[in-house]
């Protein structure tokens, strides 16, 4: 009994804590806009698209903060609304239309090329870029459920709770999406399988 | 140890930081295939980490923070967004009809003719007597209708009589 009331005091302090975070708008902006405009470009290849859908999103949580239940922190919430947008346009017939004929959509290959240059000989700068480049290239063939989990589980370190929470979906499918994702990076970074 | 090569699970769990599991980690620790893999796939994906939240950072200042009026507009509750949009439309409506008034009474204006002044009057009068008088010299002097219907019937029976002599 007396755990169960700590749990939902702890439970509203985090919310508390949550909506000061949420009402502060220019904060939450600062604070948020690089890693949700990084996971959206992963998800749609497209970073003008993906600079529109983050936007929207802040725009979304801002307006929605009062729903906040502080079950999970703001930045998984966040990006569970950054996902149901992609979702939402991936459905639209003007996704499906630019993507046929787009041609200044990001390489986010290119992302590879942003790696230090420092501290390393110059072959294995290369060497790093083109590994990296490779997964990004990998990451692009795998379908949007399987790069999601990919990516909230190795870029934004989300432990799988968080990302069955993000991705609105329960733990086991979250770690099928996440497996055969794996098995087709293994397998086409030269793994056993 | 009877252990096969890590599963795609295993291999995601101590790929994402996980070596709770002592039989994965023991096996890592002695087989140098799996250590390769791992080695190479945690290194390209960590350089991609970096790399990414680098290019994100760079390109995230363009993000700008949205205006309170936006905020405050997607803020509203539905039925004030509809009540604001009914109000919306009943203006754009109200508008719209006063134009279309104004401009028919424009045109309404542009198809009325003047009432001729008595100058234009005099004008028209005179230029209608010149050309009369000018046909009449023409043709000669105007015969009454009675006048002509006889002469034309005395004329025929003339020519009959001179074509039976």
């Amino acid at each position: 009994m007396q755990m169960a009331m700590a749990t939902d005091v702890l439970r509203l302090t985090s919310r508390e804590r949550a909506l000061t975070e949420l009402d502060d708008i220019e904060d939450l902006v600062q604070a948020h806009r690089a890693r949700l405009l990084r996971f959206v470009t992963f998800s749609l290849g497209d970073e003008d698209l993906a600079a529109s859908i983050v936007q929207d999103c802040f725009v979304k949580a801002w307006s929605n903060r009062h729903n906040f239940r502080g079950d999970c922190s703001v930045q998984t919430w966040l990006h569970s609304i950054a996902l149901n947008l992609v979702r939402d346009y991936q459905r639209t017939q003007k996704f499906r239309f630019w993507k046929q004929v787009r041609k200044t959509a990001t390489d986010v290959t290119e992302i590879a090329g942003m790696l230090p240059s420092a501290a390393s000989s110059p072959e294995e700068q290369l060497l790093a870029r083109e590994r990296a480049r490779e997964v990004v290239a990998i990451l692009q063939t795998l379908s949007l459920n399987q790069r999601t989990a990919f990516v909230l589980r190795f870029q934004e370190e989300m432990d799988l709770g968080d990302i069955a929470a993000t991705m609105g979906m329960p733990i086991n499918t979250v770690k099928t999406h996440l497996h055969r994702a794996v098995r087709t990076v293994r397998a086409r970074m030269g793994g056993r399988r | 140890m009877n252990f096969e090569h890590l599963t795609d699970e295993q291999f995601a769990n101590i790929l994402a930081g996980d070596r709770s599991d002592t039989r994965v980690r023991l096996h890592v620790e002695s087989c140098a295939a799996c250590q390769r893999e791992l080695t190479s796939l945690g290194a390209a994906v960590g350089d991609l980490n970096y790399a990414s939240l680098r290019w994100a950072e760079q390109r995230a200042a363009r993000i700008e923070v949205p205006s309170r009026w936006v905020l405050n507009w997607n803020a509203m509750p539905g039925w004030g967004a509809t009540l604001a949009g009914v109000l919306l439309f009943g203006v754009a409506i109200g508008a719209h009809m006063q134009v279309n008034q104004q401009s028919a009474v424009v045109v309404q204006s542009t198809h009325t003719i003047a009432a001729p002044s008595d100058d234009e009057l005099a004008q028209d009068n005179s230029l209608m007597l010149s050309i009369d008088n000018e046909l009449s010299e023409q043709i000669g002097p105007r015969l009454p209708a009675a006048d002509l219907n006889l002469s034309s019937r005395t004329a025929h029976r003339r020519a009959i009589s001179e074509v039976a002599n």
